[in-house]
């Protein structure tokens, strides 16, 4: 065993989500003047993933940052998934990457080489991704912090929103969920090393694949799961297709040892909050486990693609997932608008 | 009345610690939580009110006391009892520090071996401490060539949480050597060094 710093150690302990809440965020935006644009295609206006803007009739900007304090211990691991989670953005729009700008807030008392480590790991990703780094923006801060700015393209008549979903459609995940889990079970010392490490791959893992196999397809719609949890970006899809979608709890992929920690009391904060966001649209059925309740409201860290397909198109999209070694579920189906927007099972 | 007290524990453990005395309690049995944050209070009250339980809360200066037994019933709270934190016992246990290889001065020789004597002597008189900490020489207690490793392990399986200065070890060019324990820091030693009241310096 070689003695690394661990950036957890940086974060607040069990420091629930870094991310403020979607309420809290609308008091702050609330008043401030919409901007409008003829070319504007996709705006904050359906929270989807990332802003588009037209340049010309083949051609279209597809803009999104994000970024945050460190989800894992080891510096390259982390600058790879913080990278990774902010181009899977670009992906869920149908895009593909650009050019990337680097976010960097870091102590001035930690060594450089972690800082470089960082880096090296945002960088490696940009390159896996086909996109270019142009530089970025550094300034020192008790937390380090990292993520990107990343600018990608995609034709004008070939965004994919998060607000297309059709009655008749299937919902398949790319990756299993339950990071949110894990990361607050290592900050707490409470995970095996086997299950730390699977979910540290799978969060490092880019979505670049999966997204230039949907594009082959008719996908109606797509995001990807992120910090609202699969529950809450469910939520959002059908609010934003006016759609109701009955979610399969059970055949929900999850990340090996999750559902363990999840039974020791391992639900962290950011979990309730998405379920409190949630649950005045959804109707949970009643043979619905807790625990499956709860893994389904769980923060995702540079989570998956969630697809929504034809059932027709549908078998054929999973069998070329599976060809290409992408993980693929089918965890729900596009049903009539009902009462609520989000029926689990 | 089951009490445990969380109060500077960082979410989930509360939701942990909560869910744990569920387990180990019986139907009617109070439980008493008591947690210094707010998010964490909201999250158990959430969490066992999803599970058919009523909780009755109480909020005395900066925290909060949460009551409620497994069988779901409101609990109608005892009589309050007197709260004073200051003269609360410490349920902690104590914290053992060896800042050397050996006890004591003098022959280091018969400080080593007194090394075993010691540590044989908590487990065999079920004085176990809570932390065992290793820092400058005291590391070699923990590595390769030590002659306490086994003794270490049984206090560890028994509860002993060792904590072992990861600078020092790096000093001594040993992190790849560490047998026992957990590589530790600064922060962790401090915070065990300032909440113990009991502190075993050797």
């Amino acid at each position: 065993m070689k003695k690394k710093i661990d950036l957890l150690n940086f974060v607040e302990q069990g420091g629930c989500s870094a991310k403020l809440s979607a309420s809290e965020l609308n008091k702050a935006l609330a008043g401030l003047p919409k901007m409008k644009h003829k070319n504007l295609l996709v705006d904050i206006d359906t929270h989807d993933d990332a802003g588009v803007y037209k340049i010309n009739d083949d051609y279209a900007l597809v803009q999104t940052t994000d970024f945050f304090p460190p989800v894992c211990s080891d510096p390259y691991d982390f600058g790879q998934i913080a990278a990774v989670n902010a181009l899977s953005d670009i992906y869920a729009m149908g895009g593909q990457v650009l050019t990337a700008l680097n976010i960097v807030l870091f102590p001035s008392s930690l060594s450089l080489t972690i800082l470089k480590e960082i880096l090296r790991g945002g960088q490696d990703k940009v390159s896996e991704a086909g996109g270019i780094l142009l530089g970025g923006h550094t300034i020192t801060n008790d937390i380090p912090t990292y993520g990107l700015a990343v600018t990608g393209w995609v034709h004008p008549d070939k965004i994919i929103t998060n607000a297309n979903a059709k009655v008749g459609d299937v919902l398949i995940l790319t990756k299993p969920i339950g990071t949110g889990v894990i990361i607050s079970a290592k900050k707490n010392d409470l995970v095996s090393d086997d299950s730390y490490l699977a979910a540290v791959e799978n969060m490092k893992l880019l979505n670049k694949r999966a997204a230039e196999i949907m594009m082959k397809y008719s996908v109606n719609s797509a995001t990807d799961i992120t910090g609202f949890g699969l529950l809450g970006h469910t939520l959002k899809m059908a609010l934003g297709s006016n759609v109701s979608i009955r979610l399969y709890s059970k055949r929900v992929p999850v990340l090996v040892g999750v559902m363990e920690l999840i039974d020791l009391g391992v639900i962290p904060s950011a979990g309730f909050r998405n379920l409190e966001y949630a649950e005045k649209d959804c109707f949970f059925s009643d043979t619905l486990d807790y625990n499956r309740k709860m893994l389904l409201a769980d923060a995702q860290t540079s989570g998956g693609l969630l697809l929504s397909i034809a059932a027709t198109e549908a078998d054929s999209l999973i069998s070329d997932l599976k060809k290409a070694g992408e993980g693929c579920s089918v965890v729900g189906e596009v049903i009539n608008k009902a009462e609520k927007f989000v029926y689990v099972e | 009345m089951k009490t445990i007290d969380v109060q500077g524990k960082p979410c989930p453990l509360p939701l942990i610690a909560t869910k744990k005395a569920l387990k180990e309690s019986t139907n009617d049995e109070q439980i008493k939580i008591i947690t210094n944050s707010e998010t964490s209070a909201k999250n158990v009250i959430r969490y066992l009110n999803d599970n058919g339980i009523k909780v009755n809360q109480q909020i005395i200066g900066n925290s909060y006391e949460l009551v409620f037994s497994k069988n779901g019933e409101e609990p109608i709270i005892e009589e309050a009892e007197e709260y004073c934190t200051g003269s609360q016992p410490d349920d902690k246990g104590f914290a053992v520090v060896f800042g050397k290889d050996r006890l004591g001065e003098g022959s280091e020789e018969l400080g080593k071996m007194m090394v075993g004597g010691m540590l044989t002597a908590f487990y065999e008189t079920e004085r176990i401490p809570k932390k065992i900490i290793f820092m400058n020489s005291g590391i070699n207690l923990v590595v390769e060539g030590s002659t306490v490793l086994n003794i270490l392990k049984k206090l560890e399986i028994n509860g002993s949480k060792l904590l072992v200065c990861g600078t020092c070890l790096e000093y001594y060019n040993k992190v790849n050597n560490i047998k026992v324990g957990n590589i530790s820091n600064m922060d962790e030693i401090l915070e065990v060094l300032t909440t113990y009241t009991k502190v075993v310096n050797i």
